[in-house]
């Protein structure tokens, strides 16, 4: 696929002939689910001990050996439970990531085992160092757990077409510049045609500024200078990107379809 | 009206009706040919380079639609049974080699240990500090707490803690199998060390009695945990004629058939441990017969498990 050779996308070769492709999740997003995923634990342990004290139904000794097995449990199958059945543990739903197999299909319980057993050795030295190493410096963005189950995590596909449209949408505070969409001038190829969708996903997160010095060094296609420049280029981006066909208030019913 | 226009309106009705399909999870007969027109339809809008929001949804109908196709299927207790019965002894006895290399790691420095510390008192700063050693003599003079409450809360101790040990041990194969060597070694030694003092300070026969029936499956299954790490380090170092990373993914999943029946013996042996080793202190020489027993047993499921049945 065109984006990926710009962007950090996965495509997957099915015997059909399609490319399938994957969004491997950021690094951050993955965090926030350990964090979410972690309070996740505790609280259940401090639900479980809080729990057992209150009824005192059984005696101490035997919700104290409750409270040990489920931290047993936490440690070594809390992910391996979550992901072979529902392919994210709570924090990765939670945050919109998947963990699917590297052909991308869904992950085997072995796979899901695996990842959570191997977790101690992504935490070494301290606090997920060889993990994050591994995650920068692998295609995919795998950790070392990854590489040996064959898993990746990604995006979920819902989460990214809710993204691509908020971005357009120009929602969480970004505000997406109004443009009337533009056919361009010339044949692109399909890799300058990523290019400008990408530049048109990607403008509100730059200075306008420095979008007028990047659309300036396109003059040749387009032959403006400064804030016109940058405005033909955001046109041609919303042109090719379909964006702008949802903006009209009778294709609304549409939009939501795509969904 | 735009050729990529045409194609979608042509088309709307029957992508909402496999949106919703896709959705529901059905199993519709229809869902092969579905596929395949599918996938057809989003080559084409490739092809033709319609714009990037069609082939999204396009994208993701035939990813939903490839994922209830290629989905590998399990039946979990089928599996596990013969896991046990069959590929388990078979899969220690495929891999002798490195099982034979990790049982070597921590049993020779075991028995060495055990040997010097008994004879030679002067060694034991070495390794047992004076607040191990006290502790040591206060748990080994008397017998253990016989009721059932005490029991049970060191069962699931012994279950988290043995139990992690042995995944501990494998993970850290990952790093070319020097962690799980180290941990194999220093079990061995520390076990040793222990067993070797406790001997030495006049408690040795509470001491070998209570650890006698549990000993074989926990100690075995120290071993095959070890070598399961071994395994996976052993794919890094020795890939043969993969590349690494795929290399890696298959001596994961043969040290994987190691590993999970390892778990599964430290977790029987939990359960010696916590409602048989304790009980009956004064009757040693039970103990002693129940522990031999238990060593012919794990061996001999080792040695001759999954040999008659053929598939």
């Amino acid at each position: 696929m065109e984006a990926a050779k710009l962007d950090s996308v996965l495509a997957i070769e099915t015997p059909e002939g399609v490319d399938i492709c994957l969004t491997p999740a950021p690094v951050g997003l993955r965090c926030l689910a350990w964090v979410i995923d972690f309070c996740i634990k505790v609280l259940l342990v401090w639900l479980l001990a809080i729990g057992a004290s209150l009824l005192a139904v059984i005696s101490e000794k035997m919700a104290l050996a409750g409270i040990l097995l489920l931290m047993f449990f936490m440690e070594w199958f809390y992910g391996a439970f979550w992901e072979s059945r529902f392919a994210a543990t709570p924090g990765k739903m939670a945050v919109g990531l998947k963990v699917v197999s590297i052909r991308g299909t869904p992950i085997t319980l072995e796979q899901a085992i695996v990842r959570s057993f191997l977790w101690l050795v992504d935490f070494l030295p301290f606090f997920y160092t060889t993990g994050l190493v591994s995650i920068l410096f692998t295609r995919g963005q795998r950790r070392l757990a990854d590489l040996a189950a064959g898993t990746v995590v990604i995006m979920a596909p819902e989460k990214v077409a809710k993204r691509s449209q908020v971005n357009s949408q120009g929602r969480r505070g970004r505000k997406q510049p109004a443009v009337t969409p533009v056919p361009p001038p010339l044949p692109l190829s399909p890799e300058e045609k990523a290019l400008l969708v990408s530049y048109y996903r990607r403008s509100s997160r730059y200075h306008e500024l420095y979008r007028r010095e990047l659309a300036e060094l396109l003059a040749p296609l387009h032959g403006l200078k400064g804030k016109e420049a940058d405005e033909r280029l955001l046109a041609y981006g919303a042109w090719l990107s379909g964006d702008a066909q949802e903006a009209p208030p009778t294709r609304v019913g549409r939009s939501q379809g795509a969904n | 009206m735009s050729r990529q226009q045409n194609f979608e309106q042509s088309r709307e009705g029957a992508w909402r009706e496999i949106e919703e399909l896709a959705r529901s999870q059905s199993k519709s007969p229809e869902l092969p040919s579905i596929y395949r027109r599918m996938a057809r339809q989003l080559t084409l809008a490739r092809h033709r380079h319609y714009d990037e929001r069609l082939q999204g949804r396009l994208g993701r109908m035939v990813e939903s639609l490839h994922n209830q196709f290629y989905r590998p299927r399990s039946q979990f207790f089928a599996q596990a049974r013969r896991y046990l019965a069959v590929d388990f002894p078979r899969a220690v006895r495929e891999e002798k080699r490195i099982v034979g290399l990790a049982c070597l790691l921590i049993f020779g420095p075991m028995a060495i240990m055990t040997w010097l510390f008994s004879q030679y008192p002067e060694l034991h700063d070495y390794i047992l500090d004076s607040a191990t050693r006290a502790q040591l003599d206060e748990s080994w003079s008397q017998d253990h707490a016989q009721n059932f409450d005490d029991r049970f809360v060191m069962w699931a101790m012994y279950v988290k803690n043995n139990v992690g040990i042995d995944f501990q041990c494998f993970a850290t194969g990952l790093l070319f199998g020097v962690g799980s060597a180290f941990y194999l070694l220093f079990n061995g030694i520390y076990i040793g060390a222990v067993a070797g003092y406790v001997t030495w300070a006049g408690n040795g026969e509470r001491f070998w009695a209570f650890v006698a029936g549990h000993s074989a499956p926990e100690l075995m299954a120290a071993a095959l945990a070890g070598a399961a790490g071994l395994r996976l380090g052993m794919g890094l170092l020795r890939p043969g004629q993969l590349p690494r990373t795929q290399a890696l993914r298959e001596s994961t999943s043969r040290a994987l058939r190691l590993l999970y029946g390892a778990a599964f013996m430290t977790f029987c042996a939990a359960f010696v441990e916590a409602f048989w080793s304790g009980f009956f202190p004064d009757a040693r020489m039970m103990k002693y017969v129940a522990g031999g027993a238990m060593w012919l047993f794990v061996l001999s499921y080792l040695y001759l498990g999954g040999r008659r049945r053929e598939t």
